[in-house]
């Protein structure tokens, strides 16, 4: 059981980044009800402008510590482009149509963005790889921290208590709260819900990049599909969490990320499971937990049933 | 005046073009491309496109090679031929419904691939119902030449399935010998990706390393497209074991060996052809260094008939990885020329075609690139080599090179 | 360029791109109403006739260099002369059996065939039997040399010098070869199935069984040396996962 610092630190650096994605979800999910299954691959695009930036723009050389914040720039720039577009062109003009359609919309537009990239970005038919921070791993008693996830453990956190700040305590976040509760009320109010709409797609795709520049860090490559199967960790750990909540989505995310790397390392452990643990079962117990949570508290983890959902 | 500038400018335009199609044309010429020459497809199915594609793109590439050459030297009178690449991403299905279409078209005479031993199990079938040749460069799974109980009753399910890469009871045993013998390793962790390849690579390489006295000291498994190894990574380090050995892709193992790296544990990974790839080293960069991986076949560089494909394959600048199965695939795609040229006579195809063709490449015999091609009553390749190769420097370099006589 | 281009539509502004100015040259110009950028041949006029001659020069320079560089035949590649063939790929190892009745329990003496079927003549410098704890000796010594197109005798005598750390049970045993041509030298590795490796296996364990006492039974000449795979590894291997602790199902 040694190894229980270096585990719950693999799962926290896993699941800093499914909250970070996770956010887009709830904060749209939040505001107009929709769960839109293109933020997968806004986290995509994010991953491959901040590479454009990093490839094609920036000097060959660059120093990490100069190209990092431009490529985080240049990657939160697509995702915000691409989200508040979809939101603009796609969701917008079916603001009153039945819920089905911009959820199809959603999905369509997912395809629509992956095939672009694979079909249109140079050499994204397979793995890009992703530059990568210089130094070497650091050791912190029993744990080591690979260089890839000390960017996730800083820019998360500082993340989430910069959109805590936000949404509490600037005048934009409060309409952001009253829009969420009730939008033709906020409306009223001479709140314009329609700009509301916009920054909340805005603060999700600039998350989504922030995430996809410490998965190109963590692992190395990025690459056209990593959208789905992110996005839907991401999608899954916002309604774990409870869907429309901001706190919610990142604990939904470290629960999950906690409780993937657990189901790696211990369930084969435990006598006549060994054929259900180990790395390929990992998402298979992740959701088993999913559905636990569900049956118990449907509103997911720290979300409440009606009211204060942003 | 206006006019006439317009009208010089046009006629030097006029002229070149002219020029050049006249240079296209004649090239056409000598590599017989009249008109009444009967087209045949040898079709390729191998991922071109993610999973798998830097190998998957090197299959193709060495297809096409052959193809020129084959049209270029007219090494069958009255027929050109094509190269129809179908893409199955390393999905089952897709390399089935690619078989499907290959089949449905009579022109084709011939398939190269695939790439993945779990996509050849689904298509091994639609093949031999067709008739259509098969020939894989890279296929290892045993069962399927030699039936799925093939360590006790070898049956060759298909007549129409041929490899030209050895197997992995062979490439197993080999690279557990390597392990216990050469590295001195005693104590190995093994991963693999459940696919029909990578999992039965790994069970191979266990039996053939517990065999000869080493230890396992854990096994997991991963899923294909999977990119976070961390906990796998912490249950590795600790384990204690001195060697990892993975059964699967470069794609999964390149992220695998750099997080093991990173993450503290410096012991090195040990894997299959499907890791011999130049894109593992690429993508590890320096974390690869002194991981080592089984391929089939003898390196490219100690085969004199193979600078000259790895040339061409330059020249006509074609993409991904020809090191792992490039020179298997043109020796594949010859074989396949060659049978059609003995079936074939003047471009008239007979009806049966199909058939006589499995029957001519079930006896076919020359030298390829990458060594004597020939297969056995299995439709094994009887030239069975295989070499261990080392990360040194950022470079695949043969540290040991075998060839087994049955 | 047979002249046939697109029609260009009336009043398109755009329509004499470079692309396009090669269109028919006796073709009706179009009547183009509200052009406001100059046309490519208005641009032409207006510049002095030092720059068109320089420009039509120029322009006949390239098309006669590359009318010259695709019309030249292509460097012929003299052909090439197959270049020696490295020692390995022209050598094969046959294993024959054993020669005689061993003489102690921990020498015997195994039966190859050594051919070399191509090129020049191969010298095989020395072999060696993998693994540690064993000692090799051959008849003839090595050096010896083998011509294209003939196969030598030799016998190989294994003698274990010691048994631990040797594993009594091999797979796929080989020979380590030296070889060398006119080409290189080569180390080699010569590897061999079933009967190769129950003999050796036989030889190991009736040198080592009685030092080492092993817990497992010895293993019967007729015994395969496979069938431990065959026992352990369910029909289809694919599907069926061993369970992880490994080491315990193939003991």
């Amino acid at each position: 059981m040694h190894t229980l610092p270096q585990q719950l630190a693999n799962g926290l650096f896993l699941g800093s980044m499914y909250g970070l994605i996770a956010i887009g979800y709830t904060m749209v999910y939040g505001i107009v009800q929709l769960i839109n299954f293109a933020h997968g691959e806004i986290f995509m695009t994010g991953g491959f402008g901040a590479l454009t930036v990093y490839l094609y723009v920036l000097p060959d050389g660059t120093s990490m510590w100069i190209a990092l914040p431009a490529m985080l720039i240049g990657g939160g720039l697509v995702s915000v482009l691409i989200a508040v577009g979809a939101e603009r062109f796609a969701y917008r003009p079916l603001r009153g149509a039945p819920r089905l359609a911009p959820l199809i919309t959603a999905i369509g537009l997912s395809l629509a963005l992956q095939q672009a990239v694979f079909n249109w970005y140079p050499d994204a038919k397979t793995d890009r790889n992703f530059p990568q921070l210089a130094f070497g791993p650091w050791h912190l008693g029993s744990i080591s921290i690979q260089s890839g996830s000390v960017f996730v453990i800083i820019a998360a956190p500082l993340c989430m208590a910069a959109l805590a700040f936000f949404v509490r305590l600037s005048r934009t976040g409060r309409a952001m709260q009253a829009t969420a509760q009730d939008p033709d009320t906020a409306q009223l109010m001479g709140i314009d819900t329609n700009r509301i709409i916009v920054i909340a797609f805005a603060i999700g795709g600039f998350f989504a990049a922030v995430a996809a520049v410490a998965y190109g860090l963590r692992y190395g490559q990025i690459k056209y599909d990593m959208g789905f199967q992110m996005g839907l960790k991401a999608f899954t750990a916002a309604v774990l969490g409870g869907i429309g909540n901001i706190y919610g989505a990142m604990i939904g995310g470290l629960v999950l990320g906690l409780a993937e790397t657990m189901a790696t390392s211990y369930i084969d452990n435990i006598p006549g499971m060994q054929q259900l643990g180990g790395g390929g079962w990992s998402s298979v117990w992740a959701f088993v937990l999913l559905i636990l949570v569900l049956l118990f508290r449907p509103q997911g983890l720290v979300g409440e049933r009606v009211a204060d959902r942003a | 005046m206006r006019h006439r500038s317009l009208v010089i400018l046009t006629s030097v335009l006029t002229t070149g073009a002219l020029t050049l199609t006249a240079c296209g044309s004649r090239n056409d010429n000598k590599g017989g491309g009249s008109s009444g020459k009967t087209e045949v497809i040898i079709g390729v199915d191998a991922p071109l496109t993610g999973q798998n594609s830097a190998t998957g793109l090197g299959i193709q590439g060495g297809v096409q090679v052959a193809v020129d050459d084959a049209n270029k030297n007219n090494l069958v009178p009255g027929v050109t031929f094509k190269v129809q690449a179908l893409d199955d991403k390393a999905i089952p299905a897709s390399g089935q419904q690619n078989a499907t279409q290959l089949v449905n078209n009579d022109k084709v005479l011939g398939v190269v691939g695939p790439l993945n031993s779990g996509v050849a199990t689904q298509m091994q079938q639609v093949f031999a119902t067709a008739n259509l040749v098969e020939i894989s460069p890279s296929n290892t799974a045993p069962e399927l030449t030699q039936g799925k109980n093939w360590q006790t009753k070898k049956v060759r399910p298909f007549k129409t399935y041929f490899r030209t890469a050895t197997t992995d009871a062979l490439q197993g045993g080999f690279a557990a010998d390597y392990a216990y013998n050469t590295l001195k390793k005693k104590n190995v962790f093994v991963v693999d990706d459940k696919q029909t390849y990578g999992a039965g690579l790994a069970k191979l390489f266990t039996a053939g390393f517990t065999k000869a006295g080493g230890k396992v000291a854990g096994t997991d498994h991963v899923n294909t497209g999977d990119t976070d190894f961390s906990a796998l990574v912490t249950k590795i380090k600790n384990s204690k074991a001195d060697l990892v050995y993975y059964g699967g892709q470069y794609d999964e193992s390149e992220k695998l060996t750099k997080q093991l790296k990173d993450g503290g544990a410096k012991v090195p990974l040990f894997g299959g052809d499907g890791m011999f790839s130049d894109t593992y080293i690429q993508t590890a960069g320096k974390t690869a260094e002194g991981d080592l991986a089984t391929s089939v076949g003898q390196p490219v560089d100690t085969l004199a008939s193979a600078q000259d494909f790895i040339k061409k394959y330059k020249a006509a600048g074609l993409k991904g990885d020809y090191g792992t199965y490039g020179g298997y695939s043109y020796d594949a795609a010859t074989a396949i020329i060659k049978a059609i040229g003995n079936v074939v006579k003047d471009g008239k195809i007979p009806s049966d075609a199909r058939a006589q063709i499995v029957d001519q490449v079930g006896k076919t015999k020359f030298d390829g690139v990458a060594g004597p091609v020939a297969f056995d009553q299995y439709g094994d390749t009887t030239n069975k080599q295989l070499t261990v190769y080392q990360v040194t420097n950022g470079k695949w370099k043969a540290v040991k090179s075998g060839t087994f006589n049955g | 360029m047979s002249g046939i281009g697109p029609v260009e539509p009336a009043g398109h502004v755009e329509a004499h791109t470079e692309d396009d100015s090669d269109a028919r040259p006796d073709a009706p110009q179009p009547d183009v109403i509200g052009t406001d950028s100059p046309r490519l041949t208005d641009r032409w006029h207006t510049l002095t006739p030092r720059t068109r001659t320089t420009v039509l020069a120029t322009a006949a320079a390239t098309l006669a260099a590359a009318v010259w560089l695709l019309a030249a035949p292509p460097p012929t590649t003299p052909p090439k002369e197959p270049s020696t063939p490295w020692p390995s790929t022209t050598t094969a190892f046959h294993y024959k059996g054993v020669a005689d009745p061993p003489a102690t329990a921990s020498t015997r003496d195994f039966r190859f065939d050594v051919s070399v079927h191509d090129g020049p003549p191969v010298t095989v410098w020395d072999i060696n039997a993998a693994p540690a704890g064993v000692h090799t000796s051959t008849t003839p010594p090595t050096a010896f040399t083998v011509r294209a197109g003939t196969t030598h005798h030799i016998t190989v005598r294994i003698t274990v010098t010691h048994c631990s750390g040797l594993p009594l049970n091999v797979n796929l045993p080989f020979l380590d070869v030296t070889l060398r041509n006119t080409h290189a030298i080569q180390h080699y590795s010569f590897i061999f199935g079933d009967r190769y490796s129950r003999d050796l296996s036989e030889l190991l364990h009736t040198a080592c069984d009685a030092t080492r006492a092993l817990p497992s039974p010895h293993v019967q000449p007729e015994v395969r040396v496979l069938t431990m795979w065959t026992r352990r590894v369910p029909a289809k291997p694919a599907e069926s996962d061993l369970p992880p602790s490994s080491p315990s199902t193939t003991s």
